[in-house]
């Protein structure tokens, strides 16, 4: 009798599982055959719809704005590297010379920027001007000497990998500084400018742990408290420096007067908290998770879901290094490179939310990507040519194992190996996923016996040429070379022309992609698309900032 | 007994010194590169390697733990978080009190209704309750922590509206994980206290309380129950000797920033500071909380107390 009744409680309980979602990466479930009928193709492009919920009914009086976010910043002081929860929570508090969006740069402490017209110089130098009114939250005065002493202190501390591309500051006048880079690569510099908060010495001094915890910026909320690794909670400020709305950029508008973060690692819970309204905003819930706020979703009233193209894409890199099986074998790259069936990993895996890459990286919105690209075939899935040339390698059935590594804490790539592994089963290459954590999975990365394939992801950038990053021989030691270990310098040069803003064009752009075309070192997979859930009884329009980050500051309310 | 407990204490010394050592050397040859987690997917292998230099990552062994041992057992430093930079001892002093609040509090919960409910489940043995209370308990051991917060969470957070479904910031916080850590450890307090006090009942004193014709309640909570609660102690001091470690499930479902979460992060991120400074405080909280127990187990039982007091005495007649 015990044993029947522990048996049919196991099975209940199994069946309960089975009704859960997963937890924490947002891992897909049962995916539908076709594409989603909101997502319409045009030219190539996916257009991205909105679905919206019922319209805002918000009384108009202000109430607290929450956002949900699964990465805990960890720290809240300035010089330390930038992790998405950082960057996340930084905004809006801490300020930068300029910030990055809507294809442009937009003017913060800076009054002016400028390049300096100097054929005499190497490489690229720029002057600021800073605002000369500019006051953190404290009442201390920001001054050109409060700039020198940050980049010192980023130096010193060396957590942020950006202030590297600068070769020196100088200073020019009372509120004007010149910055000399040492590299001409593409985006080096506006990531340097937007990746560096600035605050005064006077500030940080005073703070018994270099504003970790007690952060003070000249942006235009402060935090009035803060519990690691729970909430984080902003405040307008009365006193920013800025008067003129006319100059103002999106991150230093203010429409509401109170926001807070709270860091909630359960994505679930997420879901809880948007359906009961504690939640007015999450982000990258997934399309499972985001499905019930949709129209027609159990919890569409007072909700919509923005979907929309994700900057990042999912790329894969071959082992190329001296004795690997894919060193001096291109017949072998190519045979794996279109054994991969990439639609049915968009449509299996991300149930039709991603767009397939042309390239090493999907574009979105970048000025200088090739859009002709789009209609040009990428290591099309074709798995009789896949086999063919695995047959010339000499290579019968069933004979070659190859270890694909990846971030075992990524559910979605997990399964898109999977599908890989089965492409390349169906053609005859055994695969051995090997998933592994962040921390052993980014030490395994250069070393070269520990891996046949890798997959990584490319994710901010603001100009296309700095997808091939991870090719680009100057990253990485005399002895890696690159991320796929070959020893091509035909392709590093190709890779430098591209990424150099001296040199880049289409054509040399296009020049990387054919060699690379040719030579199968690396692939571009797709981008799959974000899912973003809105409480539209408060959200009336949603702002983004850099790279599509949601700016509370700069979202129209009902209130507003 | 005062001696007993000094000399307990002192020995907690060498072995939070061996705890030290050995978790130092096992994150030492663990592989795996805080300096990637530091700097980020982005980085370039010429910055990894200057930052792992820069954290003393490249120096022998033996300086490295030479350094880790003056600091925590000379300075009491823990040192700073590789990826915050903020002091440990900060960040634990802020995220123990909420593990302890839940883990206290569970404890708390489940001793109270599991004892009664093995009580119950004992006296009526082979009954109607006691099959009831069984079952319960089954129910409890085989359903995990998570599905259960996650279910209570939706009942009275979502549809009722009654408690908040995450976060801290007031006692209601805390309601729902001290629920859904105590099903457990109810289910477990009730089938020890069944067993125990199955073969208490059986003794001789108590039939003797009995044919004496003591109130029922007397003869089970003055004379059995007491007999029968040195097992549940001990269960329930494991309890409390694993509230840092055992805490991280609920700590993630109800987005509690407590110790838990904090050490497994570090782990994850090869925090090696983080992890030395959590498995140095489980070791002390795990030493401490078996004294406590030896304690309470010689004001439950007077032979262990004799048994403390005689030893002692010998060995002072000894000198």
């Amino acid at each position: 009798m015990k044993r029947a009744l522990s048996l049919i409680l196991a099975l209940c309980m199994l069946a309960a599982f089975a009704g859960c979602s997963t937890s924490g990466t947002n891992a897909p479930a049962d995916a539908p055959a076709s594409q989603p009928a909101d997502l319409e193709q045009i030219d190539g492009k996916t257009e991205l719809e909105t679905s919206t919920g019922a319209e805002a009914t918000g009384s108009g009086e202000q109430s607290l704005v929450v956002v949900a976010l699964t990465a805990d910043p960890g720290t809240l002081d300035p010089f330390s590297s930038n992790s998405l929860g950082r960057l996340y929570s930084l905004q809006g508090m801490y300020e930068t010379i300029g910030a990055y969006y809507n294809g442009k740069f937009n003017l913060v402490m800076a009054k002016e920027l400028t390049p300096v017209e100097d054929d005499t110089l190497e490489y690229p130098a720029y002057d600021v001007t800073f605002w000369d009114c500019i006051y953190d939250s404290n009442g201390n005065h920001f001054t050109v000497d409060d700039y020198l002493w940050c980049m010192e202190q980023y130096r010193e501390i060396g957590k942020n990998t950006t202030v590297k591309a600068v070769e020196k500051f100088e200073q020019t006048g009372d509120w004007t500084v010149r910055i000399y880079m040492n590299t001409d690569s593409l985006g080096k510099f506006e990531d340097f400018i937007r990746q560096t908060w600035l605050v005064t010495r006077k500030s940080y001094e005073a703070s018994e742990d270099g504003m970790a915890t007690t952060p003070v910026g000249t942006g235009a909320y402060k935090i009035t408290e803060y519990k690691s690794g729970a909430t984080i909670r902003y405040t307008a400020r009365d006193d920013y420096w800025q008067k003129d709305d006319s100059v103002k950029s999106a991150v230093q508008l203010a429409n509401c007067n109170d926001y807070e973060i709270r860091i909630i690692k359960e994505s679930n819970q997420i879901v809880i908290g948007l359906e009961a309204g504690e939640i007015d905003y999450a982000s990258n819930l997934g399309y499972e998770n985001s499905k019930r706020f949709m129209d027609g979703g159990s919890a569409a009233a007072g909700h919509y879901v923005d979907v929309f193209q994700n900057p990042g894409t999912e790329m894969l890199y071959l082992n190329c290094s001296a004795g690997s099986v894919f060193d001096n074998n291109p017949k072998l790259r190519q045979c794996v490179m279109h054994a991969i069936d990439i639609d049915s990993i968009i449509n299996g895996v991300y149930s039709g939310y991603a767009m397939k890459a042309h390239d090493i990286a999907c574009a979105i919105n970048l000025a200088d990507y090739p859009t002709q690209l789009d209609n040009e075939p990428y290591f099309e899935y074709d798995p009789e040519l896949a086999a063919s040339l695995l047959k010339e390698t000499g290579y019968e059935p069933g004979q070659l194992t190859l270890r694909l590594m990846t971030k075992q804490s990524d559910a979605f790539e997990m399964m898109y190996c999977q599908a890989i592994q089965q492409n390349l089963r169906d053609i005859g290459i055994e695969v051995e996923i090997l998933g592994y954590e962040n921390a052993l999975y980014e030490q395994y990365k250069t070393n070269p016996n520990e891996w046949d394939i890798i997959t990584d992801t490319r994710g901010e950038y603001n100009y296309f040429a700095f997808a091939w990053t991870k090719l680009d021989t100057n990253n990485y030691s005399s002895d890696v070379k690159s991320e796929c270990f070959v020893d091509d310098d035909h392709l590093y040069e190709l890779v430098a022309t591209a990424a150099s803003a001296k040199t880049t064009s289409e054509e040399a752009i296009l020049a990387v992609r054919d060699y690379n075309n040719e030579m199968a070192y690396a692939r571009g997979l797709c981008a799959p698309y974000r899912f973003d859930v809105i409480n539209s009884n408060k959200i009336a329009v949603l702002t983004r900032g850099e790279l599509l980050r949601f700016l509370p500051g700069a979202t129209t309310y009902v209130w507003n | 007994m005062v001696r007993y407990v000094i000399k307990r204490l002192l020995w907690i010394v060498p072995v939070i010194l061996g705890v030290a050592i050995l978790i130092f050397t096992l994150m030492y040859f663990t592989p795996g590169d805080p300096a990637a987690i530091i700097l980020g997917s982005d980085a370039t292998q010429l910055e990894l390697d200057a930052q792992r230099e820069a954290m003393g990552l490249n120096d022998p062994y033996i300086e490295q733990l030479g350094r880790f041992l003056r600091d925590v057992f000379l300075k009491g430093d823990f040192g700073r978080s590789y990826i915050t930079n903020v002091e440990i001892s900060q960040e634990l002093a802020e995220r123990l009190p909420r593990t302890v609040i839940i883990g206290v509090f569970s404890l708390l919960i489940s001793m109270v209704i599991g004892v009664l409910l093995g009580i119950v489940a004992a006296i009526h043995r082979n009954g109607i309750a006691d099959r009831l209370c069984m079952l319960i308990a089954l129910v409890g051991v085989s359903m995990p922590q998570f599905w259960l917060g996650l279910m209570l969470v939706i009942v009275f957070s979502l549809r009722l509206h009654w408690l908040p479904n995450s976060g801290i910031g007031s006692p209601a916080h805390y309601i729902l994980p001290c629920m859904a850590g105590s099903f457990g450890g109810i289910a477990e307090q009730a089938r020890q206290t069944r067993s125990s006090m199955l073969e208490v009942i059986r003794s001789d004193y108590i039939t003797t309380a009995r044919a004496k014709g003591l109130p029922f309640s007397k003869v089970i909570f003055k004379h059995a129950l007491p007999n029968a609660l040195l097992p549940v102690l001990t269960l329930a001091g494991n309890t409390l000797a694993h509230v840092v470690s055992g805490s991280v499930v609920l700590e993630t479902v109800f987005g509690i920033p407590g110790a838990g979460m904090y050490m497994i992060s570090a782990v994850n991120n090869r925090d090696y500071p983080v992890v030395r400074a959590c498995v140095i405080l489980i070791a002390i909280i795990f030493g401490l909380t078996m004294l406590l127990l030896d304690i309470i187990y010689a004001f439950v039982d007077p032979k262990i107390k004799a048994r403390y007091q005689k030893t002692a005495k010998v060995k002072a007649g000894g000198k």
